[in-house]
């Protein structure tokens, strides 16, 4: 009687340490989802150069407005005339990327025109977009941008030229 | 015979206390379980440009050549392990990662661990640990969102 319950016991043990060694062996897994989102680089490409057109500057000093666009105005001293010519224009750029992702568009604060005389100043930048300002759309779009030329008492006659650099960028 | 069954009785005993042990043991396997997916964000890829942003195990993002990243949404993966206390547990990290957008693929490599990859189970017997890596983007990177699968495994 003893023996035979002595041989029952071992059995059960065995079957218990065989599973206990599996339960051991095995390894626990989780997953992670992972994700990225790539988007579509900003492009920005100049169609059209700012040009604040012909004016003629007075005894005092003042402006010259070009709109976005492309329409001239003049404040202070500055005087123009149509025997002048239209010649203003906004300056354009076509610019795409990621649809619905927003962007901003930086200016220098500050771009000198030089000429003949001394430099004339650019600022007070403004801008439109033919899609909607500051969030890309599907397509392409022209970004029109004005500025404020600031034009000294009697500034000297002739073609002042200068460059300013737009960056656009996501936000 | 009288003295030949009492040793076979001492044995049983012996034998039972052993496999209480192992049962112990068997009732509550080291596991691991997720907390938090991984999520590398916004990045302006592909057209050109191509480079790889990191995402650190302590929540960092850095890039490396023209990519660049865009706002402020990402976030290392994070798990928590769970055992007996004074366990040893071995964590098994993927080597990379395929993520996928239709046909097209990016993959995460250096994927990291924010702990040791062995360790022991401490007091509460929990051990929680965040996971990066680094995505890399192709010049020709189609752009669109892709997603993937990063298994994890402790033993």
């Amino acid at each position: 009687m003893k023996t035979l319950s002595k041989v029952v016991v071992m059995a059960g043990c065995t079957a218990l340490a065989w599973a206990a060694g599996t339960g051991i062996s095995q390894a626990a897994t989780t997953t992670a989802g992972t994700y990225a989102t790539v988007v579509l680089p900003v492009t920005i490409t100049k169609v059209t150069d700012l040009n604040f057109g012909r004016f003629m500057s007075g005894g005092t000093g003042g402006s010259v407005v070009v709109d976005t666009a492309g329409a001239q105005s003049v404040t202070g001293g500055v005087t123009t005339t149509a025997a002048l010519g239209g010649t203003a224009t906004a300056a354009t750029f076509t610019i795409s990327g990621e649809p619905t992702s927003t962007y901003a568009v930086t200016f220098p604060a500050q771009t000198p025109l030089t000429g003949p005389g001394t430099s004339m100043i650019i600022g007070t930048f403004t801008m439109d977009s033919s899609g909607t300002l500051n969030t890309f759309g599907a397509a392409p779009e022209t970004l029109s941008v004005g500025a404020t030329l600031t034009v000294g008492a009697s500034q000297a006659s002739g073609a002042y030229s200068g460059t300013v650099d737009v960056a656009v960028n996501y936000n | 015979m009288r003295a030949h069954g009492l040793r076979a009785t001492l044995g049983s005993a012996i034998l039972a206390l052993g496999c209480m042990t192992a049962a112990t043991a068997f009732a509550a396997p080291t596991s691991v379980t997720k907390n938090q997916d991984f999520d590398f964000g916004r990045v302006v890829g592909g057209a050109g440009r191509s480079g790889t942003i990191t995402v650190t195990p302590a929540g960092s993002r850095t890039y490396s050549g023209n990519v660049l990243p865009l706002g402020t949404t990402f976030t290392a993966a994070r798990f928590t392990i769970t055992g007996n206390v004074g366990k040893a547990y071995t964590l098994t990290l993927p080597a990379n990662v395929n993520m996928n957008a239709g046909a097209d693929q990016m993959t995460v490599t250096a994927i990291t661990s924010s702990i040791p990859l062995t360790g022991i189970i401490p007091a509460g017997g929990a051990v929680s640990f965040s996971v990066g890596g680094t995505l890399n983007v192709g010049a020709a990177q189609r752009n669109a969102p892709y997603s993937g699968s990063m298994n994890i495994s402790v033993k």
